[in-house]
């Protein structure tokens, strides 16, 4: 440029120098003038053409643009410095629902929501002051027609509430950028490009709120999986316990095995030992070698014993029924070859389908000498009571015996008296004697009885007619009868079995009781008739019932539940022995003493003896 | 009294038969006629107040024994003398007897010869009394025919009182006072003054109809 600038000042100079200069110049120069100039023009052309072709270009350029500009799908807005649009694209206008020229000199801040104006304020704020690009996201004050229809297909799948849906917002969400400019006529402008977000923005909210709900799922998921795992773990520790309870449980039962005081023996049904714990050994004095694989019966020969045939049915597995669970008396064998008193008691149980069955033994050797001291001891007792009780009844024993003894006095000196006189009767003498005979031996069978009930001291038993016992019981307190106006009635069934029995201890049982009574109805005042009855019946469990009852003033309530335990007496001089031993004599006997009492009306105690077998007895 | 006097009755009373049948052979040998019964109450049904006698009686009996018996008598107002009999005497039994007036308490069995005496004892006691009974009976009827001032006379006679004291006290001369006691002895069947007196307290004529304190 500056060459042809150079060019066009030289040529000016020479033309300001008019003609002249051509005048004075050269051919040569002149000549080579023309020549300069020519091919100035030729350049001239070529940079006209070259300026030709540079419209054209430009001209497609600025159609190009123009369509672009005109056919966008983004809108494009310029606007002045106070926001008024200047220009706009159909697309802008067609985003903003007006025409291109409805558009001209409207604020653009009009078009925004209410909301947005803030941010749209500072937007065109900062892009006068720092002419730098900005974008902003607003939302439009027109309602979009076009979304109006859209609903958010998730609600299918999800209860959320309507109106916290973007799909439900109609408003137009609109994004902005924008910057600074200076247009061909120096003003300053503010170029815009203006796009609808609003499908992007709620497609974005879309994701957003199925990726919430989404993470809510997982949370809900993963909560249950914490829960499962909680209760799977506490499951575990619930086997872990359960698995160390039973460990111990074991260990338990092995140290109860092995502490047992009783011989826990476990056998097959044949009869073979499995397994013996200590006890077993120091029962029977064999080793736990000897003893496992043996069998049973070299032990406690059940075969041998009272009911032979059902042990042995018993361990052959057949008719178990009786046995279990009972416990029954046996006679052990010992390795020394003596023998040891046994409780036995067997259970049969399954392991890993076979049958087996547990027996426990107990030696009861210090048992047995203890019953037998016991009852030796009862035994005793009861002849000491006896003693005491032939005491109380002694006055009226001395009465009853005196009575005869008065009959025999009489009697003689009568027939001392008679024979006096020379011409007496013999018939009536003879018939005198004989009466005193008879009183001698009533006085002396009173005698017997009374020193037969006091001297025996060892249990005896033998077979007993009990209505007869009764009655001889009754002869050792007839007197008491008489001498406190008692009237007695004996209700006894006739042809009653025979009992087995120690009749002495049974005889003072009665006596006792019916000494009870008397006392008990001497506290009836005189007026009141005083009846004591005596009943024997046999009753449904094949037992002889004896009865005394009495009509005295009976016994109250809270005396009732002493009075068969030792030492309790209302008696000023009682030991309180009478009834609890009257009770444990009865017991020996198999039998059970009770009593019914009615305060006012009277008391009647009653006991019970088995009818056992006579031929039962060897 | 003879035992086989005619009209006197031993009763015997016991509830054991050998010993009612042993005692009665006895005393029927020994000549007395004897009433024998097995309880109180046949007694009581069969005794009869017009014959003298007395009472064997057993303590311990059914229904009614002895003591009650001899309560009821006293209650009849029969004073039969009774002997107890007992097999098991006990004081306060015996006291109770010997208070209410029986003749012995014989522990069983006894003597024959103390049994006899006893018997003897007790009927004549029967009879005494009855003898008394008849003359407390005249004397009573005696005194019933005094007038009242006569019975007032009397009174003051046994409260020994002079004449003087008597005529002073009734308000009437010492004269009227010999008059009546004249006519009082004469009524009564009376001796002398003492006898009057004896017979005035030991039948209990006055009692207390005529205290002291109450005449006029």
């Amino acid at each position: 440029m500056t060459d042809s600038q150079n060019l066009r000042k030289k040529a000016e100079a020479l033309l300001n120098s008019s003609g002249s200069a051509f005048t004075n110049m050269s051919k040569e120069d002149i000549q080579k003038m023309l020549y300069e100039l020519q091919a100035r023009q030729r350049e001239l052309e070529l940079q006209n053409e070259e300026l030709k072709h540079s419209q054209h270009e430009l001209m497609i350029s600025r159609d190009r643009f123009a369509r672009l500009y005109n056919s966008s799908p983004i809108g494009f807005l310029t606007l002045d410095t106070t926001g008024i649009i200047k220009r706009a694209n159909p697309a802008a206008a067609k985003l903003l629902n007006s025409t291109i020229e409805g558009l001209e000199n409207i604020a653009l801040g009009k078009l925004i929501n209410p909301l947005d104006q803030d941010e749209y304020y500072f937007f065109i704020r900062k892009i006068l002051i720092n002419h730098s690009e900005q974008a902003l996201s607003a939302r439009l004050n027109i309602i979009s027609n076009t979304h109006s229809e859209f609903f958010c297909q998730n609600t299918k799948y999800f209860n959320c509430p309507p109106e916290n849906c973007l799909h439900n917002d109609l408003a137009i969400y609109v994004e902005c950028r924008g910057h600074y400019n200076i247009d061909e006529n120096n003003d300053e402008r503010i170029c815009l490009s203006i796009f609808d977000i609003t499908a992007t923005k709620k497609a974005h909210a879309t994701i957003a709120c199925l990726n919430h709900k989404l993470e809510e799922k997982v949370f809900q998921q993963n909560q249950d999986l914490i829960e499962t795992n909680k209760e799977l773990v506490t499951r575990i520790e619930e086997l872990k316990l359960y698995k160390r309870q039973k460990i111990e449980q074991e260990v338990m039962i092995n140290a109860i095995f092995t502490a047992a005081v009783e011989g826990i023996i476990t056998v097959h049904l044949s009869g073979d030992i499995v397994y013996v714990n200590n006890t077993v050994e120091s029962i029977l004095g064999y080793s736990k070698e000897d003893l496992v694989n043996c069998n049973i019966n070299k032990l406690i020969p059940l075969g041998r014993q009272n009911n032979p045939t059902q042990y042995l049915n018993n361990i052959s597995g057949i008719g178990f029924s009786n046995a279990i669970g009972e416990i029954q008396e046996v006679t052990g064998i010992r390795k020394d070859g003596s023998t040891v008193p046994l409780d036995i008691s067997i259970a049969e149980f399954a392991m890993s389908g076979t049958r087996y069955l547990s027996i426990i033994i107990r030696d009861i050797t210090t048992r047995k000498l203890q019953e037998e001291s016991d009852q030796k001891h009862l035994d005793e007792l009861a002849h000491v009571t006896r003693l005491g009780l032939m005491g109380e009844l002694a006055s009226g024993i001395a009465h009853e015996v005196n009575q005869p003894l008065t009959a025999i006095s009489a009697y003689s000196q009568a027939c001392l008296t008679l024979i006096e006189d020379n011409n007496y009767d013999q018939t009536l003498l003879a018939e005198t004697l004989h009466k005193t005979s008879v009183q001698a031996l009533k006085a002396g069978q009173i005698i017997h009885r009374m020193r037969d009930f006091v001297k025996s001291k060892k249990i005896h038993r033998s077979t007993i007619d009990i209505n007869a016992l009764i009655n001889d019981a009754i002869s050792l307190c007839e007197s008491y009868f008489k001498l406190n106006s008692i009237t007695l009635k004996l209700q006894l069934k006739h042809s009653i079995p025979n009992l087995c029995i120690d009749a002495i201890q049974i005889e003072q049982v009665i006596l006792n009781l019916i000494k009870n009574s008397i006392e008990a109805l001497t506290n009836l005042p005189l007026s009141t008739p005083r009846n004591l009855s005596i009943q024997t019946a046999v009753n449904a469990n094949n037992a002889i019932e004896i009865r005394v009852k009495d009509n005295g003033p009976g016994i109250n309530l809270t005396e009732q539940n002493k009075i068969l335990t030792p030492f309790y007496t209302t008696k000023s001089e009682g030991m309180g022995m009478g009834l609890s031993i009257c009770r444990s004599l009865v017991e020996a006997h198999k039998g059970a003493l009770r009593f019914n009492s009615e305060p006012g009306k009277g008391t009647t105690f009653y006991f019970t003896l088995p009818i056992e077998q006579i031929n039962n007895g060897t | 009294m003879e035992p086989n006097s005619a009209n006197v009755f031993v009763y015997l009373v016991d509830d054991e038969f050998a010993v009612r049948d042993a005692l009665a052979l006895l005393i029927k040998a020994s000549g007395w006629s004897v009433k024998s019964f097995d309880c109180a109450q046949d007694f009581l049904n069969n005794y009869y107040h017009e014959f003298p006698g007395c009472l064997i009686l057993d303590v311990k009996m059914p229904v009614m024994g002895g003591l009650e018996l001899q309560e009821e008598l006293i209650k009849r107002n029969i004073n039969i003398p009774i002997i107890f009999i007992s097999g098991n005497a006990d004081i306060p039994d015996s006291a109770k007897a010997f208070r209410a007036g029986a003749v012995d308490f014989l522990e069983k069995p006894f003597e024959k010869s103390i049994l006899l005496e006893r018997i003897d004892e007790a009927v004549q006691k029967d009879l005494k009394a009855r003898q008394q009974l008849l003359e407390k009976a005249s004397i009573q009827d005696c005194f019933n025919r005094l007038t009242t001032r006569e019975k007032e006379v009397l009174q003051l006679i046994v409260n020994s009182h002079s004449n003087k004291e008597a005529a002073k006290i009734l308000d009437v001369s010492p004269r009227t006072i010999d008059a009546h006691r004249a006519r009082v002895m004469e009524k009564m069947q009376a001796d002398n003054v003492a006898a009057l007196v004896t017979m005035v307290m030991s039948y209990e004529l006055l009692n207390n109809a005529f205290a002291p304190g109450e005449i006029q």
